[in-house]
């Protein structure tokens, strides 16, 4: 095994280590948050070793194969929550949800191949790391305010209740959830309005509703809609959780499942 | 005499404008959106048709709510987002009126005339591409191992905006911009034979290129029927490679083959032409000057592209603005949602 692959392995290994610990902790009501934090911490900087040398030997960053993409996105989406907790160390017993949440896109990489792509011409442009990085910011402003919501809605069980009895109440949850679905729609906006000038210079058009445009609109919609719906409906945490959740399957599915499984020029690597 | 002053919340036009503006309506109307955007990726007609009425309905909401909402009042970056929302819907309705899209495929040193083979605009499109000319100069593309198609470079001529004669290079993501329209070269490209026709009846003769199917696309199926300019009879032509120009293993270069053949069949007869050789037909002389390549070009014009860009990075930057007020001013940790509406 070249040393990429076991950086990667290395990281999903430490990965899975914060997560159980995290799942642990709270199950145990003993947050061993430190080491969950340096785990992770740990784990990014391994991670991050194997995508730098991949993006090395390859020349192109982690755009183009469905490996790379969910490689990636493990990656950024672990860095922003970790940076998140960095800043708000109230959020670090969400690490018990976020992280096995992730445990999904980890196996998921594993079992693709790392062979290379091709890189289409069209990709040679700063747009490129403009739109995707706005992408990821908004994917993991959302997925805190999943795991949030995961609490909130956890502690509508008796178990539940008594493993999260430590963390603030569920309005003040609701609350912080709600302002990071907020950065999401800043930023899905940047991104939407970033692809759209990239989609102009690449393929001609700024927006021609392909499956992916449309279903990242939806999310865009959705998103708005459930900003929209909590100042109209005033919804209970846990109504409130649940639309947060369905927001990030949403924007889940829109990454990953449509430009993998369309033949729009949308698509990955054309 | 004293006159009473009427509250402006009795006034009859205020009322009418709250229930436009209801924001239980925007609710529904968003969710009307959301159904016409699906029922457009499902091709249910055209787009702009299906979005029109939920967009306008949106519109006529926020307008309502525009005044009568008091937070619009209160939170003026809020509000300058949904006016930048509302430019963009006017802006893309503007646009989808005035814009044009189409094609065309030029040879090796052909001019472009302001003429499109494929084309399709807004109602109030005001056409000026007939003024617009510029020249392909010739390109390259290169291919990477496993037939992919990596960078494409065209030369073109061009007269600018002062009259200046000028060459560029573009492909890709570069198009050509002329007078407002876009040129972007495509993956539609290909080979087209260079002829002269001297009519059997006299008159001059003609010359020009044909173009065979896209390549390496259509790379099996290299001919084309088409009738010489006066004649009656069509002539099918076949272009037979004999060298490898294609390596499925190694990186390679787009050109025509030096080693190679038309065959043409009119009626019963067959001819074998190689470049510089001529065969009289029953109704003209054809002379085979050569192999070109052709490339086809999509065109895009849409004045609202600058403006729709300010109004998105307006929208995207006046919500962070409104977002990075409210929370500064508000603590999460003492947030109060108020009542709940819902169990
Ligand atoms: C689809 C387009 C729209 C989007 C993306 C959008 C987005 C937003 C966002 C992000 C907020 C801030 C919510 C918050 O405080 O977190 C907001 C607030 C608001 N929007 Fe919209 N909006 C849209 C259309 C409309 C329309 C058509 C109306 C007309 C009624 C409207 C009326 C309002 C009002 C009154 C508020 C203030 C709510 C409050 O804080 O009390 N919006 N909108």
């Amino acid at each position: 095994m070249n040393l990429e692959l076991m950086a990667l392995w290395g990281a999903i290994g430490v990965y899975a280590l914060a997560g159980s610990l995290a799942i642990g902790g709270v199950v145990l009501r003993r947050l061993p948050q430190r080491w969950v934090f340096s785990l992770i911490v740990l784990g990014l900087t391994l991670h991050g070793v194997s995508i730098g040398l991949r993006w090395e030997r390859l020349g192109h960053g982690p755009f183009i194969t469905m490996y790379e993409i969910l490689s990636s996105n493990v990656w950024s989406l672990l860095a922003i929550f970790a940076l998140a907790c960095w800043r708000l160390p109230a959020l670090r017993p969400a690490a018990a949800i976020v992280v096995p949440l992730l445990f999904v896109m980890m196996v998921w990489l594993v079992l693709q191949s790392p062979r290379a792509g091709h890189l289409p011409p069209t990709y040679n442009t700063a747009w490129l790391y403009i739109h995707v990085g706005f992408g990821k910011v908004f994917l993991g402003a959302v997925l805190i305010a999943v795991g949030l919501s995961g609490i909130v809605l956890a502690r509508l069980t008796r178990h539940g209740a008594a493993w999260f009895a430590t963390l603030p109440a569920d309005r003040q949850l609701d609350e912080l959830a709600y302002r990071f679905l907020a950065l999401g729609l800043i930023f899905e906006t940047a991104m939407l309005l970033t692809g759209a000038i990239w989609a102009q210079d690449a393929w001609g058009r700024y927006w021609a509703w392909d499956p992916l445009e449309t279903w990242a609109f939806l999310t865009w919609l959705l998103l708005a809609f459930a900003l929209h719906a909590r100042s109209t409906l005033r919804p209970a945490p846990p109504v409130g959780a649940v639309l947060a959740i369905g927001v990030f399957v949403l924007a889940f599915l829109t990454f990953f499942g449509v430009p993998f499984v369309t033949t729009a020029p949308h698509q990955g690597a054309i | 005499m004293r006159t009473a002053r009427i509250p402006l919340e009795t006034k009859p036009w205020r009322g009418a404008a709250a229930q436009l503006g209801s924001p239980r309506l925007t609710l529904a109307l968003m969710a009307l959106l959301a159904v016409c955007v699906i029922a457009v990726s499902r091709d249910f007609g055209p787009p702009a048709w299906i979005l029109a009425t939920p967009l306008a309905l949106l519109a006529v909401n926020l307008a309502g709510a525009l005044s009568t909402q008091p937070a619009f009042r209160t939170h003026s970056a809020l509000l300058l987002f949904h006016l930048a929302l509302l430019a963009v819907v006017a802006l893309a309705a503007a646009g989808r009126l005035t814009y044009l899209k189409g094609a065309v495929e030029l040879s090796e040193g052909e001019e472009f005339g302001g003429v499109l083979t494929q084309r399709e605009s807004g109602p109030l499109h005001g056409d000026v591409i007939e003024r617009v000319a510029f020249t392909n100069l010739g390109f390259t593309v290169y291919y990477e191992p496993g037939m992919k198609r990596a960078q494409t470079r065209n030369r073109v001529a061009f007269v600018d905006s002062s009259g200046a004669h000028r060459e560029a290079v573009i492909g890709d993501d570069t198009p050509l911009k002329l007078s407002g329209y876009r040129f972007y070269t495509t993956p539609n490209k290909g080979f087209a034979p260079d002829f002269v026709w001297a009519p059997a009846l006299g008159g001059p003769p003609v010359r020009g290129t044909i173009h065979l199917p896209s390549f390496p696309a259509q790379l099996t199926r290299q001919e084309i029927e088409w009738t010489p300019p006066g004649a009656a009879q069509a002539l099918l032509t076949r272009l037979e490679i004999e060298e490898r120009i294609v390596d499925l293993e190694k990186s390679w270069l787009l050109r025509p083959p030096r080693e190679h053949a038309l065959i043409i069949a009119a009626g019963r007869e067959h001819v074998v032409l190689r470049p510089g050789e001529s065969h009289r037909f029953s109704e003209g002389t054809l002379h085979y000057a050569g192999l070109r390549l052709w490339m086809g070009y999509s065109v895009f014009c849409d004045w609202t592209l600058p403006w729709l860009l300010a109004a998105c990075a307006l929208a995207a930057g006046a919500l962070g603005w409104h977002y990075v007020v409210r929370f500064r001013r508000e603590p999460w940790q003492s947030a109060d949602p108020g009542p709940l509406a819902c169990p």
